[in-house]
């Protein structure tokens, strides 16, 4: 109690001044916050119940059409298949299904957030030197000291499980939009000036295509990234597989989180497919355009 | 090598310490191996954790120490490996299967209740809800009253907090929802863990908003945010049982059995160090005070040992019951 850094100001002053603003924070603005995001909270629940409510042999067709178009060869798709099968053979179906919906709303909004952010950061130094910080703040915050505050603002549910899966998720698809698009060679830039091309034509018809495999990679990692939250999110009232692994464990029945968690593993290779193929595919229709 | 110093240097601390109560003469914690105390994950237990601690380092010149625990490892450990060597606030029911292990072992014993009213489990409301809505008194009222918890998230349906998953009180209320026929009425909402179910209350009460759902006393929580059991009927031991069953076929309306919840002792201290096991058999405390002293914790962002203290110097006339007056001395001279 006598050492240690000496006690310049008052830190449980501090503390609980701010512990008041945020309580009247949450008295005031909590019921409006959670108004402005109940068609988020809409969005969620009607995918939930979309998937779960349709045969899963629908479902599993929806999954393998969409890898066919992502990939257009027919080794994933029979591999997302397969896996789609032996999800359904673990009996844990719908807790999966309640996962993607929230996985995919996650992602869905962490690119359209991220990729206008990360194409913002690459036309201006100024606003990449006052993101980088935020990103790197958001990548290493202990995700804890966000839920719970986010629970008391939003209330507990899929809406706050939603935004820290999102600042979690985030920041790999602002870094590598940021990233594809300053990679994309300069003299093709010039080239595409020279004939005349506006910015904003640049920017679409160039600069995007050209970086949309390294975009395609941020948006893979966003994915596992919020595949990788599930677990956490559940914590704060979630649902899904990730609340089938807090029940195992808190009831030491090792069979159970063992189950969902390999649920969660075979979700992560399923959606690692799609987008590692369609990145793959992307690229190669670059280089045979480039010769 | 290590071993053998490690035990001279206990031998050492144990002679200083017989030492250092000699004149006193009566008090001696009997034993020079080291006493671990289990500090449960939550405030009250983390509390009582630092109290007992306190008193056999400070009272009876014990070698205690604080070991980090959780109501199931920390009574799958001391049924398996008897350490820890105390854990003054096990709530017997949660980990059931092992304390009827540990009894037919005999290695671990209840050495008193913990709590003069037992841990009070059961539906709670904030207080302002039972003024503002006196319809509401027991949790047969719940059905008809719904639209009060009525959640914008689901509307339609009121929202009624279960116990975070894994904990025996999911299940039981999971059957008090069947039981009390409010499927139609009310969702029976997960918080995912203790954590979020306090936010929750704590996002009601800031809002002046309606809550209902599964809680437990004492608690910090309780204490603080003013929460009011609501009323059940007479607990019936059948069907209670019944309730506490995930498989419950036909669950029945009853009331909630009082928690046991026991300061828990590995048996060999009983006879290593019978003054600790008689300051243990008497250590009991009421239920609301203990409320009302980890509401003041909370209120002050106190850590668990600093609520130790306060509870140490507030209610001396609790804990000075449970210890000679000699040893009583002793720690609070050690409180200055």
């Amino acid at each position: 109690m006598t050492s240690g850094f000496p006690e310049i100001w008052d830190t449980r002053a501090f503390g609980r001044a701010l512990d008041r603003a945020f309580n009247s924070l949450v008295a005031e603005w909590g019921e409006t916050l959670e108004l402005i995001f109940l068609p988020v909270l809409r969005f969620i629940t009607g995918l939930e119940r979309g998937l779960q409510f349709l045969p899963w042999w629908m479902v599993l067709l929806a999954f393998c059409l969409a890898t066919w178009a992502a990939a257009r060869r027919w080794q994933p798709v029979v591999a997302v298949g397969v896996l789609l099968v032996l999800l359904g053979l673990l009996g844990i179906w719908n807790e999966a299904m309640a996962t993607v919906a929230l996985m995919l709303a996650a992602t869905i909004l962490s690119v359209l957030i991220g990729m206008p952010l990360g194409i913002a950061m690459a036309r201006s130094d100024g606003l990449r030197r006052g993101m980088l910080p935020v990103l790197d703040i958001m990548q290493t915050l202990p995700i804890f000291v966000y839920l719970i505050p986010f629970v008391m603002l939003f209330g507990p549910g899929k809406i706050p499980a939603l935004l820290a899966t999102i600042v979690f998720a985030i920041p790999p698809v602002i870094r590598l939009t940021d990233l594809g698009i300053r990679q994309v060679d300069p003299e093709i830039l010039e080239a595409s000036r020279a004939f005349g091309a506006s910015s904003r034509q640049q920017l679409w018809t160039v600069q995007v295509p050209l970086a949309m495999p390294t975009i395609m990679a941020g948006i893979n990692q966003t994915t596992m990234m919020a595949l990788s939250m599930v677990v956490i999110a559940s914590m704060i009232g979630a649902g899904g597989l990730g609340y089938q692994v807090l029940q195992g464990i808190q009831r030491l029945e090792v069979s159970r989180g063992l189950i969902a968690g390999l649920g969660i593993v075979l979700l992560a290779i399923i959606f690692d497919r799609i987008a590692q193929s369609y990145g793959r595919r992307v690229q190669a229709n670059l280089h045979r355009e480039g010769n | 090598m290590t071993g053998t110093k490690r035990l001279t240097a206990l031998a050492a601390l144990a002679a200083s310490s017989l030492a250092l109560a000699q004149p006193a003469a009566a008090a001696d914690c009997g034993t020079a191996e080291k006493i671990t105390i289990a500090e449960m994950t939550w405030l009250s237990a983390a509390a009582l954790a630092h109290v007992t601690q306190k008193i056999l380092s400070a009272g009876y010149g014990c070698n205690a120490e604080l070991m980090p625990g959780d109501t199931v490892p920390t009574a799958t450990s001391m049924l398996t490996r008897s350490t820890p060597t105390i854990a003054p606030e096990l709530w017997v029911s949660t980990v059931q299967a092992q304390w009827d292990e540990m009894q037919a072992k005999g290695n671990v014993y209840k050495a008193s209740d913990i709590f003069a009213g037992g841990g009070q489990d059961g539906l709670w409301v904030p207080d302002y809800v039972l003024e503002q809505h006196p319809e509401i008194k027991t949790i047969e009222d719940l059905a008809a009253n719904w639209q009060i918890f009525e959640d914008i998230q689901n509307p339609g349906k009121g929202r009624l907090y279960n116990g975070p998953p894994g904990w025996a009180s999911e299940v039981i209320i999971t059957n008090y929802h069947t039981a009390l026929q409010l499927e139609d009425t009310f969702e029976l909402f997960s918080p995912g863990s203790g954590e979020n179910l306090k936010a929750s209350i704590a996002r009601a009460v800031a809002q002046n908003k309606p809550w209902v759902g599964y809680y437990w006393g004492p608690s910090d929580v309780v204490g603080k945010f003013k929460l009011v059991r609501l009323g059940m009927p007479d607990s019936d031991r059948e069907k209670f049982t019944c309730l506490t069953d995930a498989n419950c076929a036909d669950p029945q309306v009853t009331g909630w059995a009082a928690g046991e919840v026991a300061v828990a002792v590995v048996s060999e201290l009983k006879e290593q160090a019978p003054e600790v096991a008689e300051f243990l058999s008497k250590m009991q405390v009421p239920n609301d005070e203990i409320s009302a002293v980890l509401a003041w914790g909370d209120d002050n962002g106190a850590t668990a040992e600093e609520v130790a203290t306060h509870f140490l110097q507030n209610n001396e006339a609790i804990w000075t019951t449970w210890v000679p007056a000699d040893v009583a001395d002793k720690v609070r001279a050690s409180l200055n």
